[in-house]
């Protein structure tokens, strides 16, 4: 796994650093200084995230040397080599890595998509009617205290080792989470500018539209970042519990030959599909639906107070 | 009633009902006449009701008592709200602001382009179409404000203490740009203030109110010649003996809560 994948064009900077080490004298907070005053704003931030992503890596192969037992601890090259090979060639059982990888995220972009759908409708509900609040909020505590794992085995018992199982669980996991954003986010609707709609007379609708509907975008935009990640983690189990074809069930088949450099490909595996939708597909659309923030402020998730 | 008035309150009281045996009052007996194409100016201490009665006029409270008389009997009496903060929607630009409010109001579309681009040159802003209001200064945030109000082309313009947020050079801009606005445009305003010397420099007429409940003490007609100027020793003199009367008032008040 390398940063090279997601950030082409800054590779020569983090293969310069992760196989000698930093420079003498030269922390990263000095690297990104010196290059300070070339560097946009972003241009800094995809160095850092570089510098951090690098130092993971060489971490881990100081730590895969040292350790010396490639059943222990595989080296990133060697992983590298094995995740290749995982998409361009088939296994054992006749599949490419990318027939795991569409299933499983086919699961996840369904039960992500109901529990978004469901969380949004409840939760702006709860912000705008103390009866719905009154009625959803014990309910939504409850199902925060309910561990995955006890769902998996629940749908398991209910619809047996089916897709349905494995959609119902990532949807009943991820929806209070979701459910608590955007209640929290309703509720912190600005009343000046609902206000402000009220005196010019603005339709119900106007005030939907261009009041809460925008205001709710940062948290929406945060209910997705980390719905997502939790759904990878969720359907995984279900699947590792015996849910067939997905990337769980690979995982699990490896694990079960005790071959440590295919889970750990698989692992890596998991964690470059979330940073290449996270970089290429919500980083760039939230830079287009904040593109009314001040520059410097965009990164940010939630929005500055109007006014003055 | 005067033909030349815009709006007449008589007599207006307001009670809000706080759940206590008696209703609080907030408003008693309330009289005025705000003649077309002037500023009228509330001044008075916070908390003195100024804000209900703002409310009051735009019809978002409704009064205990007394009477609103419009001056076009046919309709409601169209007014436009001027906030402390500007309160401009920042994810839409400038030009969709103002056209949120012509929308609210029903204006018809065709009317958008032309409505937007005049009132913008009449604030002094025509660059900033396609700006996102967090990207202008607190100011400029004002004037956008300003023109989205002037746009529905209210019969009268409420202006609520619309500079007290605002820093000294950029409101006092703003308040010379007000009575051009007001003497080109033929706006009427009533405008809020607790600031003596903005209710100088303003007002044709100036209403002193006292708290609890909120009434009228006083009114002023100022009629020193426009354009008037800050350095000017009669309104220098006007706004020290508006600000005795006001402190007297003030004082006169806190002997009687204290007896």
């Amino acid at each position: 796994m390398s940063s090279a994948s997601s950030n082409p064009s800054v590779a020569p900077a983090s293969g310069g650093a992760a196989p000698g080490g930093p420079a003498p004298g030269l922390t990263p907070a000095a690297l990104v200084r010196r290059l300070r005053p070339s560097l946009p704003k972003s241009g800094r931030s995809t160095l850092l995230a570089t510098i951090a992503v690098g130092g993971l890596i060489l971490g881990w192969w100081v730590l895969a040397l040292v350790i010396d037992n490639p059943q222990m601890m595989p080296t990133p090259q060697k992983i590298a080599a094995t995740i290749w090979e995982n998409f361009t060639t088939t296994d054992p059982l006749g599949k490419t890595g990318w027939s795991y990888l569409l299933v499983t995220l086919q699961r996840i972009v369904i039960g992500f998509g109901l529990a978004m759908a469901l969380g949004c409708v409840i939760g702006i509900l709860m912000g705008i009617s103390a009866n719905a609040e009154g009625l959803f909020k014990p309910i939504v505590t409850t199902g925060l205290a309910i561990p995955a794992v006890a769902w998996v085995v629940l749908a398991i018992m209910w619809f047996g080792v089916t897709e349905w199982s494995g959609i119902f669980v990532v949807t009943i996991d991820i929806l209070p989470y979701i459910v608590v954003s955007m209640w929290e986010g309703t509720k912190a609707v600005d009343r000046d500018l609902v206000s402000m709609s009220n005196v010019f007379g603005a339709s119900r609708r106007q005030v939907w539209r261009r009041i809460y509907i925008p205001h709710l975008g940062p948290y929406i935009f945060s209910s997705i970042r980390y719905g997502f990640a939790l759904a990878w983690k969720i359907v995984l189990i279900v699947e590792v519990f015996g849910l067939p074809n997905g990337v769980g069930s690979i995982f699990e088949y490896w694990y079960a030959q005790f071959n440590m450099t295919q889970v750990f490909a698989w692992t890596a595996t998991f964690a470059i599909v979330i940073i290449v939708i996270e970089n290429a597909i919500i980083g760039p659309a939230r830079k287009y639906a904040f593109r009314w923030m001040p520059t410097g402020l965009s990164s940010g998730t939630r929005r500055p107070k109007g006014g003055v | 009633m005067a033909t030349d008035a815009v709006l007449e309150i008589e007599g207006l009281d307001v009670a809000f009902d706080t759940g206590r045996r008696e209703p609080q009052k907030v408003l008693e007996d309330i009289s005025l006449t705000i003649p077309r194409e002037t500023i009228s100016v509330i001044l008075g201490p916070s908390g003195c009701g100024k804000s209900t009665l703002l409310n009051v006029v735009a019809g978002l409270v409704a009064p205990t008592s007394g009477r609103i008389v419009a001056a076009r009997r046919e309709r409601p009496l169209e007014t436009a709200y001027v906030f402390q903060n500007a309160r401009l929607l920042p994810w839409l630009t400038v030009r969709q602001n103002i056209e949120f409010a012509l929308q609210s109001r029903s204006v018809p579309k065709a009317l958008w382009k032309e409505r937007v681009e005049q009132k913008l040159e009449l604030v002094g802003l025509t660059s900033v179409l396609r700006e996102y209001p967090l990207r202008l200064s607190g100011g400029m945030q004002q004037r956008v404000g300003i023109a989205r109000a002037l746009a529905v082309e209210p019969d009268l313009l409420l202006m609520d203490e619309p500079f007290s947020h605002l820093d000294e050079i950029s409101a006092k801009a703003l308040r010379e740009e007000t009575v051009r606005i007001c003497q080109t445009s033929r706006v009427t305003v009533l405008f809020i203030t607790h600031d003596m010397s903005e209710a100088a420099f303003l007002a044709d007429t100036i209403y002193m109110m006292r708290s609890n409940p909120g009434r009228i003490a006083h009114r002023v007609d100022v009629t020193l010649p426009r354009p008037r100027s800050f350095s000017d020793p009669a309104l220098y003199e006007l706004q020290g003996s508006l600000a005795t009367e006001f402190y007297d008032l003030i004082d006169a008040q806190e002997e009687r809560h204290a007896a």
